[in-house]
């Protein structure tokens, strides 16, 4: 343990079962902002995402934060599975060629 | 009820509050959604009311990729979009010179005037003026950087009547700036401006006590020359040919509304507030003049705050950052400011020709060589367009730059807008693959945005007015 460590306690996290590794990804990237998180227990479970926290009010906030980010994973998920994989498909073709100018 | 089956576009959206976010579609068109609105634009859009229904159309979250013109529309949408990094180099910053009377406390790269080998060659400044009409962009701007450029006005000179001469056979939209101090300005040079319809950007960070804290010269009097210059400058050139910027330093913090007020005694209609750079001479003073991005947003918002007061007043004053997102989020077309784009405007929309005979993809990079890193150089001025665009350099910028490939980027409602800074990353971390949310410029501009957002969800329509026209600027 670290002396940055002290004074606080690491605490589990529970998360939908269905976000997949990219989901979690995602959400330690952008919650760690805010939140030290502990990734070797993102990669050993798909579903608990330990956060180190200083008292029981700041673990309310990390769970409600955490919960936020897991919930909108998910719905960014069902967009990405409903829409029309075509539109990607054009942006990907300006940006493209756009990027094309350096090849 | 629509007449034909409708599909969901990909878009993404930022959350506003725990019951309202504003969702943006691929061509950067945004709408307000409810929770319960989210869902139902994601699982059942045909179950919106029409009149909510053809909103969601026009703004590309919905439609009908059968339809004849439906996609062609949408693709000219996105490409109005990127018509900034589309149209090849736009924006030439030649740097003359690095010699500057200044010595001031977070200056990234100047030279003082004892010290020599350190400006462009005629020579030098003849090849720059050929190579920047290699560029396909039909809009030039060419703008000299220093140092401070008027202390080779020579140089200056030159190349603005070369490049005038050149452009009478090519006939393209060319704008000139100079950005200095103007202590060095003279009659003679301000006619020499006026015939060739030169802009003219200077620096003031504030009310003197301030200014003249960090932009030290040994008289101590550097805010009274460039007011002088400014006055200079507009008797000869009009009111509207100066503009200028000023530097946040952590002596700024505390005088938001101070250095606002300053911008309207000195009559100007445009303010920029940009935070300090962290690259050059500038990383040295860190700890003197630096401070978090949580407090230059404290900052910032204190000093946007104030500016809308004074517009409420009556007195029409635009801060230049706020407009540039505001461009991006309520104009169909792209302002080109080549900081928000992806890929990157380093090096594929902007080219800085340097003194020491180096082409580098942005002003950053070149301040990051006078520090010792030369490793974002794209050629030398004599090498061709084609060779300085196709570099390693240019190709590792583009590839760290693309912001559907890059994480942190691909889920960000605002990434249409924005765009990854590979300079600033590779700067601030030494990599430019470096996680982008980690950069201060991701941190800064999603303030930014998610600040303007939630402006024009919750204010009234006054604001919506004025964002309106910042984002149109005449």
């Amino acid at each position: 343990m670290t002396e940055r460590e002290t004074g606080g306690t690491w605490k589990p996290i529970e998360l939908p079962d269905n976000l997949g590794s990219y989901g979690i990804a995602n959400i330690v990237l952008h919650c760690s902002k805010e939140l030290r998180l502990r990734f070797d227990e993102v990669l050993n479970s798909d579903s608990v995402v330990r956060v180190y926290c200083y008292s029981d009010e700041h673990y309310a906030q990390a769970v409600t934060l955490i919960s936020q980010a897991a919930a909108d994973e998910l719905l960014r998920q069902r967009i990405r599975r409903n829409s029309d994989p075509i539109i990607t498909q054009i942006v990907d073709s300006v940006l493209s060629a756009a990027s094309n100018k350096a090849r | 009820m629509s007449h034909y089956p409708l599909k969901l576009y990909p878009f993404r959206y930022h959350r506003l509050n725990g019951n309202q976010v504003v969702a943006v579609s691929e061509t950067g068109d945004f709408a307000f959604l409810s929770q319960p609105e989210l869902l139902e634009l994601i699982d059942n859009p045909d179950g919106f009311q029409s009149h909510r229904l053809a909103e969601l159309k026009s703004k590309y979250f919905v439609g009908n990729p059968n339809l004849a013109g439906s996609l062609q529309l949408l693709l000219s949408r996105l490409t109005q979009k990127k018509e900034t990094i589309l149209s090849g180099p736009s924006l030439h910053a030649i740097v003359p010179t690095l010699y500057c009377q200044h010595t001031c406390s977070y200056c990234q790269v100047s030279r003082s005037l004892t010290d020599s080998g350190y400006s462009l060659s005629e020579k030098q400044i003849t090849q720059i003026t050929e190579r920047i009409f290699d560029s396909q962009s039909h809009m030039l701007t060419v703008e000299f950087q220093g140092g401070d450029p008027l202390l080779r006005f020579d140089l200056v000179k030159q190349a603005i009547e070369a490049i005038s001469h050149h452009n009478k056979r090519e006939k393209r939209d060319v704008r000139f700036i100079v950005s200095s101090t103007l202590h060095q300005l003279t009659p003679e040079m301000c006619a020499f401006f006026k015939e060739y319809s030169v802009f003219l950007s200077t620096s003031i960070d504030g009310p003197p006590e301030l200014h003249n804290k960090h932009r030290r010269i040994k008289t101590r009097d550097a805010y009274e020359r460039t007011v002088a210059g400014i006055s200079l400058a507009r008797e000869y050139l009009g009111s509207d040919a100066v503009s200028a910027l000023m530097t946040t330093t952590y002596d700024s913090l505390s005088f938001p509304e101070a250095i606002v007020d300053e911008y309207v005694n000195l009559g100007f209609s445009e303010i920029f507030i940009r935070p300090i750079s962290i690259y050059g001479f500038a990383k040295r003073n860190q700890k003197k003049v630096g401070y978090t991005e949580k407090k230059f947003t404290e900052f910032y918002n204190r000093a946007f705050e104030h500016i809308l007061g004074w517009n409420r007043q009556g007195y029409a004053l635009r801060e230049v950052s706020a407009a540039i997102a505001l461009n991006k989020m309520l104009s169909p077309f792209d302002a080109g400011y080549v900081d928000l784009q992806s890929p990157s405007g380093a090096g594929l929309a902007c080219l800085v020709y340097n003194y020491d005979g180096y082409v580098y993809p942005s002003d950053e990079a070149r301040m990051l060589a006078e520090s010792g890193d030369t490793s974002l150089r794209l050629g030398k001025i004599e090498d061709s367009l084609q060779h300085l665009l196709t570099s390693d350099v240019s190709q590792q910028l583009v590839k760290n730059s693309l912001s559907q490939y890059v994480p942190g980027c691909q889920e960000c409602a605002f990434s249409t807008y924005c765009g990854p800074d590979p300079v600033s990353m590779h700067a601030e971390y030494g990599s430019m693959s470096t996680p982008v949310i980690w950069s201060s410029h991701c941190q800064r501009q999603k303030q930014l945005f998610d600040m303007l957002f939630r402006k024009l969800a919750f204010s009234d329509t006054w604001f919506e007015d004025l964002a309106y026209s910042w984002a149109h600027p005449s």
